[in-house]
């Protein structure tokens, strides 16, 4: 239950920062970092996938209603939940990670290279959708690519930075 | 039913999945101006382009419907020219008033089918869908919308036997509407169908190709000004008074569908009188 309340309030907290940092500071109009993301690749190994699923939607609802961007974030979040489950079974060996005693993806599992990857496949995916959505259009179609692929390495260096700043392995 | 709900609990995370991401879209759409003006903007020409697919589909079919509106129409236009009205009537002389514009009008109109056509013959016949019980008589003039094409020569109960003007017999004699003069008689000559021969045209007369035909005044079974054709190539040598001329049917009587046959009130008395004239042998029509 602990647990629950800590990532209701750290969705809050990145919500937040989201809205009132990444939003509003204009880097160049092909990096549009979206380190919220960082509350998925915590979230642990054994979560009930329907309550993510489901707080996914609401996290996701909450960022569109701070930042005015109703429904956008919201399906980035949601297609990036449930896409989320596929990239794990691909990427990680939930049983020898539960055996290992890790509760949630740490990169001492395998090291910085399959991290980044793994966090990547995830953060381009929500970019994706959410670049999709925005730009709406299929003539667009490489620039919305190209601004997913550029915002999902700004994405993952920010997450890297939150590490560092709170601590996290 | 039990299926459908097992299937349902076994796909319940993607369901749910779908339903979640479907309420984000409704929210983008319905909030979004942009992507709202290119969702709907796409979704009106799918429908659109449905519209247009299932217009064609059904006005395809309702096409026999709309003809016989069409002809009905043109009968009851007809109905109203000038030359259709009669301002009065001799005494005692057979009358017939439209209902529809209240005035005393020369000629009925009835609509028909054609049932059997011919034009690769000498002598061609249309068979229609329509005979006395409908009113239909021998002498009756027959038009389409593109212009004459025949005579009632024989009618049974249910059906009519037209003259068709793709035939030897027929005549007539046509009304140049640039020249304001009758003149000459028309006559096919048994081979193109889509031309007929215009013969007795006096050579003084200038004449033009392209000039348009319709039927005269002089006419006793065909109302004036029914389309013939127009003048597609004139002769005239200086041993003969007259011009050869070959002159382009309007009708396209390999298109033959609905027709109008054509009674004119005062046909009796009309018969009457023509008996009086004496007639060429083999039975001019005009």
């Amino acid at each position: 239950m602990i647990e629950v309340v800590r990532f209701i309030v750290g969705g809050l907290f990145l919500a937040l920062i989201q809205t009132l940092i990444f939003k509003e500071v204009n880097i160049a109009w092909w990096i549009k970092p979206m380190p919220y993301v960082y509350l998925f690749l915590i979230l642990p190994l054994s979560s009930n996938r329907f309550g993510v699923l489901i707080g996914a939607f609401f996290f996701g609802l909450t960022i569109d209603a701070f930042g005015g961007s109703l429904g956008m974030h919201t399906a980035a979040c949601v297609t990036t939940v449930f896409v989320k489950n596929y990239i794990d079974l691909y990427f990680l060996d939930e049983n020898s990670m539960q055996l290992q005693g890790m509760r949630y993806m740490q990169i001492d599992h395998k090291g910085w290279q399959w991290y980044g990857i793994y966090s990547f496949a995830i953060l381009f995916t929500h970019h994706l959708v959410y670049f999709i959505f925005d730009y709406f259009s299929w003539s667009s179609l490489f620039t919305i690519l190209f601004v997913s692929v550029c915002s999902a390495i700004a994405s993952l260096l920010f997450i890297q930075i939150f590490r560092l700043l709170l601590g996290h392995k | 039913m039990l299926v459908i709900f097992r299937w349902i609990r076994n796909q319940a995370y993607p369901l749910l999945y779908v339903l979640l991401l479907l309420s984000a879209v409704t929210q983008i759409f319905r909030y979004h101006f942009y992507q709202h003006s290119i969702y709907f903007g796409h979704a009106l020409g799918i429908h659109r382009n449905i519209d247009v697919w299932r217009s064609g589909i059904t006005s395809y079919f309702k096409l026999r419907t709309t003809n016989e509106q069409l002809v009905k129409e043109n009968d009851l236009l007809r109905n109203q020219l000038n030359w259709n009205l009669t301002s009065n009537s001799p005494k005692g002389a057979s009358t017939y008033k439209d209902t529809f514009t209240n005035t005393l009008i020369k000629y009925e109109y009835i609509p028909a089918r054609v049932i059997r056509n011919s034009v690769n013959e000498q002598n061609n016949f249309i068979v229609l869908d329509r005979g006395y019980k409908d009113g239909i008589k021998k002498h009756m003039s027959v038009i389409c919308p593109m212009g004459i094409v025949g005579v009632v020569v024989e009618s049974a109960a249910h059906y009519s036997l037209v003259m068709s003007v793709l035939n030897s017999k027929f005549e007539i004699t046509p009304y140049f509407y640039n020249l304001k003069i009758s003149q000459g008689v028309i006559s096919w000559d048994g081979e193109d169908p889509n031309y007929v021969e215009l013969e007795e045209v006096n050579r003084f007369v200038k004449l033009k190709n392209g000039m348009k035909l319709y039927t005269s005044n002089y006419s006793l079974l065909f109302p004036a000004g029914i389309p013939i054709g127009t003048i597609a190539k004139s002769e005239s040598n200086l041993k003969s008074n007259f011009y050869s001329i070959k002159v382009k049917l309007a009708t396209d009587f390999s298109q033959l569908d609905v027709v109008t046959v054509i009674k004119n009130i005062h046909q009796n008395e009309l018969d009457v009188l023509n008996e009086i004239i004496p007639t060429q042998e083999g039975g001019a029509n005009d």
